[in-house]
């Protein structure tokens, strides 16, 4: 039997100030640690806190420590009456919301603030029009609230935080910008408002990186993610580091998202489902700049961890990204199977727009297999589903897939064309009145 | 613009935001946290004592307020004293100086700053109880930087023995530092 050999205290305080790291130290886990544990020491001894010799008063006191409970317990039973109202108000038809408000002047309580905000999150995401009203209703609510206090501005500026990123859900970014600066304000003057100035600070970034204000994006996002190291807040600390490197992304700054996304790769904090999109993104900076055996591989990993959460639609999304650098390194044959695959399972997942431009990269493969012949076929089929998936670009949408189909039964349609369509299809969630120009 | 199939992060904040976290004991968390948070204020930042116990309390209610998604209370905590102390001097500055070195407080940039404050405030503690000729020299090795040479000539002694001194002291104040955090523990 081995038996192993420890470097003694003794000698590691005396390696301490050694310029070249020790060979033992480089191979043994333990030591290493010990090593670090007297580092530790020896930093904090260059604190000038250390050295600080006045005596505080070092035992809590008890007025602070029941008044703090008291605060605490008013603030409970406001929370408790504020409950009941909220669900009940949730349980009418959104358009009833304001006048059942209007009729309860008992529920202007800073509880039924936090209780509105609380419930908020879950209708941003499946009724973001309802949530605007709602968030709305908080704000107001907050405004009114009396004695002016910071506990109050922090809750104040938490309304109109969540109504600032609703606003953002629904596209009205210069209101978003509106209201986010007015939560930014009133934190920066509330003496431990900074945490909830970075969570403002984080939306700002999102807001500001959506109509392109991406110096201004970049300076919101680097003060959160300051903000939350110092707070220990390991996961929004992540969040501000994807944010910033889907900014260099938005930016096409592809070489400066990598490192970003690597980081959060290789962060053992990261959730999966993080860790998965900061592959998928890699992937998509990689693609970009034309890297794609590494842009494969990481998407391997991507679609890896995505099935292993059942994160269905991501799952799908980074296939898609797959067969988009297959096409692009000219494997059209692979490429255009799976895309036929992928969008069986859009249509399934109900991905109107992402059925659209899979056909249109299907096309693309069609064309360039020399299988132009099969196209109208698949842009028929498109137009159908599109016909009954009510989206609001339907017209621009169908005319465009109508030039498509149009093109590859005369045989003129070209890489170019297909290309154009697809840039159109881009735009069009964002401009949903734009009408399709046929190529020249 | 990034095309449709790129991930955006905005759909995946860890959100949810101002629901008071329920349960917790504020007057407890406020006993448990005080003494490390009074260190910061006073010592770091050279806030009077009285005004950090105001700020305290200013910290601990912006907890209560700042909802259920905290992820680690006592970092939050040490962030927030560090912020309110700063803020307190912005405020103060209106009628009083500025200490010189207030931007230069803390590093942003480095992870665990709650530890880094944690291990100050248990060896301010441990400096209690370290003789003075001991104390003596850890800070003119430590803190001043001074050479072990140094040391010897400021304590009137050989070169070999200032390096035994050092190393002995650091040796003291460690036993005295795991013993405050063994009790503590």
């Amino acid at each position: 039997m081995m038996i192993e050999q420890h470097y003694d205290e003794e000698i590691l305080i005396a390696l301490l100030d050694e310029q070249t790291s020790d060979p033992h130290l480089q191979v043994c886990a333990t030591c290493r640690a010990s090593m670090n544990s007297i580092r530790q020491v020896t930093t904090a001894l260059h604190d000038e806190t250390v050295w600080d010799r006045r005596e505080l008063h070092e035992e809590p006191r008890p007025a602070t420590t029941s008044s703090l409970r008291m605060v605490a317990s008013s603030v409970a039973s406001e929370d408790a009456a504020a409950e009941p109202w909220v669900k009940a108000l949730l349980a009418r038809p959104a358009c009833e919301w304001r006048a059942m408000f209007a009729a309860h002047s008992e529920w202007r309580t800073a509880g039924f603030v936090r209780k509105l905000v609380a419930a908020v999150d879950a209708i941003n995401f499946t009724s973001p029009a309802d949530a605007v009203d709602l968030t709305g209703i908080a704000v107001e609510v907050a405004e009114g609230l009396k004695p002016s206090s910071q506990r109050l501005a922090i809750l104040r500026a938490a309304a109109l935080r969540e109504h600032g990123y609703a606003l953002y859900y629904v596209g009205r970014f210069p209101d978003a910008v509106r209201r986010l600066q007015e939560s930014a304000d009133l934190l920066a003057s509330a003496p431990a408002g900074a945490y909830d100035l970075a969570r403002t600070r984080l939306h700002q970034g999102y807001v500001f990186s959506v109509i392109d204000r991406l110096g201004d994006a970049k300076s919101m996002f680097d003060e959160a993610r300051t903000a939350f190291v110092e707070f220990g807040d390991t996961q929004r600390r992540i969040v501000a580091d994807m944010a910033i490197g889907t900014l260099h992304m938005r930016a096409r700054r592809f070489d400066a998202a990598l490192p970003v996304m690597h980081l959060v790769i290789n962060d053992d904090c990261a959730t999966t489902v993080t860790r998965a999109t900061a592959y998928h993104n890699a992937a998509y900076c990689y693609r970009e700049l034309g890297r794609y055996s590494e842009a494969k591989k990481l998407l391997a990993s991507a679609i890896d961890l995505f099935e292993q959460i059942g994160a269905v639609a991501q799952r799908t999304n980074a296939r898609w990204q797959l067969s988009r650098v297959f096409l692009l390194e000219g494997n059209f044959g692979p490429a255009f199977e799976l895309l036929k695959s992928l969008r069986d399972e859009m249509r399934d997942l109900g991905m109107a727009h992402d059925v659209a431009l899979s056909s249109i990269d299907m096309a693309e493969g069609l064309l360039m297999l020399g299988r132009i012949s099969e196209v109208p076929e698949l842009c028929r089929s498109a137009m159908e589903y599109f016909a009954t998936a009510e989206l609001t670009y339907s017209r621009g949408a169908l005319t465009a897939i109508a030039y498509l189909r149009e093109a590859a039964e005369s045989k003129s349609l070209t890489q170019s064309a297909v290309k154009q369509v697809r840039e159109f299809f881009e735009i069009l969630p964002k401009q949903p009145q734009l009408l399709f120009a046929r190529p020249a | 613009m990034l095309e449709t199939n790129a991930i955006d992060t905005a759909g995946s904040l860890p959100e949810s935001t101002a629901d008071v976290r329920p349960g917790v004991d504020l007057g407890a968390l406020y006993e448990e946290h005080r003494d490390l948070l009074l260190h910061i204020a006073c010592r770091k930042f050279r806030v009077p004592e009285q005004d950090a116990e105001t700020l305290m309390q200013e910290v601990f209610l912006a907890y209560m307020e700042s909802g259920s998604g905290v992820e680690n209370t006592r970092g939050w905590l040490v962030g927030a004293m560090c912020n309110a102390s700063r803020y307190y001097w912005r405020t103060q500055a209106k009628s009083e100086s500025l200490p010189d070195d207030l931007s230069q407080q803390i590093d942003p940039q480095s992870h665990g700053i709650a530890e880094q404050f944690a291990t100050s405030l248990t060896l301010q503690k441990a400096m209690r109880y370290l003789q003075p000729r001991c104390r003596e020299t850890l800070y003119l090795h430590y803190f001043e930087g001074r050479s072990a040479a140094d040391v010897a000539r400021e304590m009137d002694t050989t070169n070999r023995y200032a390096e035994k001194l050092i190393h002995n002291c650091l040796k003291r104040v460690r036993e005295i530092y795991f013993s405050i955090t063994a009790v503590r523990r």
